[in-house]
């Protein structure tokens, strides 16, 4: 009886076949393809405008592949569906903890830029620049354990396993951005991230075909 | 000739909701319980059921109260979002606890 009526594993379910479309694995590895074109700068510092410009570029696009694909090839096909309380609280509570990540991610920001200006005191606080190298691995573990972290946040919020492989391919790929400034490192860990969901998505259009247009319910 | 007189031990059966109690209607009660609301396309991905059977189990529950209705349009396109009412809530969740009653009372 138990195992016929498990109304959470049945939750469950339906929560997770909504993130079954690859949709995601495809915008989280387009966002970490067009930081592939930042690795170019750190390399060489022609056309900085011009990267900044193609990276933005990605992460719209991205966006908009993420965007459009929801809205007119999966949704259609999967249904529309909203999800209780417990769901809309786990909801807010992970703005909450992404919203304070973010503070922090700041006050670091301005604590760094605060270093550089007065070097005697970074020099006071044991970060003088006397080994660039010391310090780029340092920010490169940062950025990583920010990257990380939040995304394996996200994944655990929402219900997303696949979520778990993403955060830690995409932390590996801010390190490498800002350790080995090679783009190289960053196209392996966007395809990595990619290809699965492209498969999901090829998988996800077999699986659910468009339905009829809607009869009405009288 | 006198008419049969029910066990008194299988008495609790005859009081289980048979709107419920149908397999198709319980797994969509199921599914609409543990959410707020879907439309016809979800629940048919959910529960396997075909747009035909899926309406007319819905229109039951619809007769009975369980569930309600909401019609709109999205993007020109009629959308209909199904939810159980509280009327719905209460009588999955008392099939529920009665199914689980009888049958634990049943002797191994």
């Amino acid at each position: 009886m138990s195992n016929a009526l498990d109304l959470k594993n049945i939750e469950k379910k339906a929560f997770r076949a909504t993130h079954q479309d690859g949709l995601w694995d495809i915008y989280a590895g387009g966002v970490v393809l067009s930081m592939s074109v930042l690795a170019y700068s750190t390399a060489s510092e022609a056309f900085p405008l011009l990267r900044f410009g193609l990276f933005l570029a990605g992460l719209g696009l991205s966006y908009l592949i993420f965007w459009g694909g929801k809205k007119y090839i999966t949704a259609p096909r999967m249904g529309q569906v909203k999800f209780g309380p417990r769901r809309q609280r786990r909801k807010l509570t992970l703005v909450l903890v992404l919203a304070g990540i973010v503070l922090l991610q700041v006050i670091l920001l301005f604590g760094t830029i605060f270093l550089w200006a007065n070097p005697e005191w970074a020099a006071r606080l044991g970060f003088s620049g006397s080994d660039p190298d010391r310090e780029r691995l340092l920010v490169a573990v940062i950025g990583a354990l920010f990257v990380g972290p939040s995304t394996a946040l996200i994944a655990y919020f929402n219900d997303f396993p696949r979520g778990y492989y993403i955060a830690f391919i995409m932390s590996l790929a801010v390190f490498s951005l800002i350790w080995f400034g090679q783009p190289i490192y960053l196209i392996i860990a966007g395809l990595l991230i990619i290809i699965p969901g492209v498969a999901l998505f090829v998988h996800f259009l077999r699986e659910y075909p468009l339905p009829p247009a809607e009869v009405s319910h009288d | 000739m006198t008419e049969p007189t029910l066990n008194p031990d299988l008495a609790g059966f005859a009081e289980i909701d048979r709107l419920v109690h149908e397999p198709a209607r319980l797994m969509l009660m199921a599914v609409l319980y543990v959410i707020d609301s879907a439309d016809f396309t979800f629940l048919m991905n959910q529960t396997g059921m075909t747009w035909g059977n899926l309406s007319a189990h819905m229109s039951k529950l619809e007769e009975a109260g369980y569930l309600e209705v909401e019609k709109s349009f999205k993007a020109k396109r009629p959308n209909t979002m199904l939810r159980l009412t509280p009327q719905g809530r209460a009588a999955f969740q008392a099939y529920r606890l009665k199914m689980k009653q009888v049958l634990d009372d049943l002797p191994e």
